[in-house]
């Protein structure tokens, strides 16, 4: 967001940030990502630039980059709106922040509080799981050989933050 | 724990799931006409069976659809109902 005299926003995990980095595993966060929620088509949305979860049969999670238009709807919404009529498209920018691990050791690091089998054979590049990580609802979407996506509610976020910090100690 | 089998995800752990009773129970063509006894029958009164149950569950932190199993209700094995699958 860009201002001539103040530009003030905070994310769901406040000042904290999280910042991990081991020889084998990064995690950061990285707030203010447009996140847009389409459903009622089965057959993917397609914004450039942005990666597109498949959380349902006809459910999709759009993770786009930070716009910086002021506006109640981001144009990514009110693009795939006139692109997919009669889909439900809603941004939820809000809703959930987005967590990004890197490195050989990120599929460790989640199994200690995860029954999803993340192995690329089952999670190819460009898919996505829902399920729990450490007792919160999360979506955990490839888009690597070494780098997942993790899309989490925002009142969850420091819980999974602490927790994420917690579990990737003996990996630093 | 249960591994119940999700039609979109696979099989995956009970805990990401909720329960919804028993399938295939419609709901009264002409609700007015029930009585008491007959809305209670219909709101509360669900079979018990010792052995195969045909059941709802929904994949509550998964992809959200509602699906129908047949599980056994003394060893707990549970296999996907195709037939069911049209109950909404
Ligand atoms: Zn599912």
């Amino acid at each position: 967001m860009t201002a001539e005299v103040l530009a003030l926003r905070e994310g769901p995990l406040g000042t904290e940030r999280l910042d991990v980095s081991g020889p084998a595993l990064t995690i950061v966060d990285e707030p203010f990502r447009t996140l847009v929620d389409v459903r009622g088509t089965t057959t993917a949305p397609v914004v450039d630039g942005a990666w597109t979860w498949r959380l349902g049969p006809d459910w999709w999670l759009v993770d786009a980059p930070a716009s910086d238009a002021v506006a109640l709807e981001s144009p990514v919404a009110t693009s795939l709106r006139s692109a997919l009529p009669g889909a439900s498209v809603v941004d939820v920018s809000s809703l959930r922040t987005v967590f990004v691990l890197t490195g050989p050791d990120a599929r460790a690091v989640l199994a200690h509080g995860c029954s999803l089998d993340l192995d690329p054979r089952v999670l190819p590049v460009g898919a996505c799981v829902q399920g729990m990580l450490a007792q919160a609802q999360v979506s955990i979407g490839r888009t690597d050989a070494d780098a997942l996506r993790l899309h989490v509610r925002a009142s969850f976020a420091r819980h999974l933050a602490a927790w994420l910090r917690d579990a990737s100690v003996e990996y630093l | 724990m249960l591994t119940l089998p999700c039609p979109f995800c696979g099989p995956r752990d009970e805990t990401e799931f909720g329960y919804g009773g028993e399938a295939g129970v419609a709901y009264p063509e002409r609700p007015a006409d029930l009585d008491d006894a007959a809305w209670a029958e219909y709101l509360f009164l669900r079979a018990n069976p010792r052995g195969w149950f045909t059941e709802r569950w929904v994949h509550r932190a998964g992809c959200r659809q509602w699906f129908t199993v047949r599980r056994h209700t003394v060893t707990n094995e549970v296999v996907p109902d195709a037939a069911a699958q049209e109950v909404r």
